[in-house]
């Protein structure tokens, strides 16, 4: 019964939480996004691939509002929970602290380990000591590295070694309490000891939150997601579950490219 | 087998590189041969008599730590506020390319200029007179092209992935500049400034037009006091006075001093450009 429950819930849970609607972006006169329309499902973890220049990360950071930083041009809608998030009346800052991102190499700001995981909550205004070193210690906790650094917290966060500083970097997207969190590639300049833990980390987590990971690697896609995006040349190619999308492409491109016929 | 050019490249370049350090020790010990036997408590401390050749330089110390701190609380402001606007906000345009063609003009600008135009603007014109106030703002003048260039070089020097994780977190930019991009940047501004600060510590001419040559009978206290620096000091003095040995020997003191004012500033600066450089980026800095 309780099994049921927890399955009805999921299934509930699992309606779209993020939605782009014909979305196009050029930089400059490059067109890297053409009428691309994709369903993120909530607390999933959605995997978009791609052979590399598709145009996968442009997508993601059309997620958080991040491509117009790089001077992008962007058309089209994308809905967060309903809203779209590129209107005039919506704080690009609010989307970013609600849609969190972790990016291909681990980016440790220069400070110290606390104040790395800290940083989201100063900048947003919070004080308060004592509920940052709670947010602290619990984000640590949750991307298993409190252990490891809880007797150094002040030392430089470059002390750390590459997937320590990839976990802090997660633990520092959470600290903020986003509801998704967007990854670009995020073990590609990591072992293979540190990527293992990485996707543990990221199927713990998408029990509570939504995960998009862009990978060109269709094994990790495979051990990880449960949804699937495939672009190519800017558009896409095919999306749904990931178990019938690797066992059977529609598309004879996404189907050589599962086969690893290009990268 | 190396090539013959290679081999005479990297000897010239080799001696090259040991004129400026020779260059360096053959002032420096030239200066304490000469100058430290007149270099004790009372000519620290002292007040200069008999036009300088005796006595002390303490007026010209405190005249020189008046003026150059006065001068880096004006031109630290500025340089690092124009440096933020250049390379952060400035978009590519007509305007900005104008502001920056000032800022190397202004750097070309020889040195007495600026005193002449200190002396008219300053003194006579804003009615401050010879003082340290001039002299503060107008010795400003001189460095602020390289609190400027330094600090717009150390700011865009920051990696901009910082900034990307920054606003990832929902930090305005303002907010992104504040809290990571100039703890960043501080060492390299830190450096910056310090240079800056030697010009200014060092300069002659501007202070002279503007802060004027000084009563040297007391201690400046207000900034609209009139003071004299070292540099000025030793002018005038190896300027009336050098033709004896003594006065000869009280410039080489007076250059000595000046010296171990600036070591005195930069040293520590450095150190603290180092403990910043490791708190930023620990052992792997």
């Amino acid at each position: 019964m309780r099994v049921r429950k927890a399955l009805l819930g999921r299934a509930l849970e699992s309606e779209s939480i993020l939605r782009a609607e014909k979305l196009n972006v050029w930089y400059g006169r490059v067109h890297a996004l053409k009428d691309v329309s994709v369903v993120i499902p909530s607390r999933r973890i959605t995997a978009i691939m791609g052979p590399s220049g598709c145009g996968k990360s442009t997508l993601l950071k059309a997620f958080n509002r991040l491509l117009e930083v790089e001077g992008a041009r962007v058309e089209g809608k994308v809905y967060f929970r309903g809203l779209d998030i590129y209107s005039d009346s919506v704080d690009p800052y609010m989307v970013r602290r609600k849609i969190g991102m972790v990016f291909q190499k681990p980016i440790p700001l220069p400070m110290s380990i606390y104040d790395n995981v800290a940083y989201g909550l100063r900048v947003n205004g919070v004080k308060d000591k004592r509920i940052l070193v709670e947010v602290v210690r619990e984000n640590l906790e949750k991307v298993g590295l409190w252990d490891e650094v809880r007797d150094r917290l002040r030392d430089s966060a470059f002390n750390l070694s590459g997937g320590q500083q990839q976990r802090l970097c997660i633990a520092r997207a959470l600290a903020v309490e986003p509801e998704v969190i967007l990854l670009d590639e995020p073990t590609s300049s990591l072992d293979p000891a540190s990527t293992k833990r990485i996707e543990e980390l990221l199927k713990r987590l998408s029990r509570d939150y939504t995960i998009v990971i862009v990978t060109h690697d269709v094994h990790q896609a495979m051990r990880l997601a449960e949804h699937v995006v495939f672009i190519f040349e800017g558009r896409i190619v095919e999306q749904g579950d990931a178990g019938e999308i690797f066992k059977n492409p529609r598309s004879i491109l996404t189907k050589a490219y599962i086969k690893g016929d290009f990268s | 087998m190396r090539r013959r050019s290679e081999f005479i490249a990297e000897g010239l370049t080799w001696i090259a590189s040991f004129i400026p350090a020779i260059l360096t020790g053959a002032i420096i010990s030239f200066l304490f041969l000469n100058g430290a036997s007149v270099i004790n408590w009372e000519f620290v401390t002292g007040f200069p008599e008999r036009g300088g050749l005796e006595g002390g330089i303490f007026p010209a110390i405190v005249g020189s730590i008046y003026i150059s701190a006065l001068c880096m609380l004006i031109a630290a402001p500025i340089g690092i506020g124009a440096g933020t606007y250049l390379a952060e906000y400035a978009p590519e345009n007509i305007f900005t390319k104008v502001v920056r063609f000032f800022v190397e003009l202004l750097a070309g600008i020889p040195s007495i200029v600026i005193g002449l135009f200190g002396y008219v603007f300053l003194v006579h014109g804003l009615g401050l007179g010879f003082s340290i106030l001039s002299g503060a703002i107008a010795l400003a003048f001189m460095i602020l092209p390289w609190t400027v260039r330094v600090s717009e070089e150390a700011i865009r020097a920051v990696p901009r992935e910082y900034r990307y994780v920054s606003l990832a977190l929902g930090a305005s930019k303002w907010k992104t500049i504040r809290s990571v991009v100039y703890s960043a940047a501080r060492p390299a501004i830190i450096t910056g400034l310090m240079l800056g600060l030697g010009k200014a510590v060092g300069e002659t001419a501007v202070v002279m037009m503007t802060a004027g040559m000084g009563i040297t009978g007391y201690i400046p206290a207000s900034p609209l006091d009139s003071a004299r620096t070292l540099p000025v000091h030793l002018y005038l003095i190896a300027g009336e006075i050098a033709n004896t040995s003594e006065g000869l020997k009280m410039a080489y003191g007076t250059a000595l001093v000046l010296l171990a004012l600036f070591l005195m500033v930069s040293i520590p600066s450095l150190m603290l450009r180092n403990y910043f450089i490791r708190r930023l980026y620990g052992n792997a800095g």
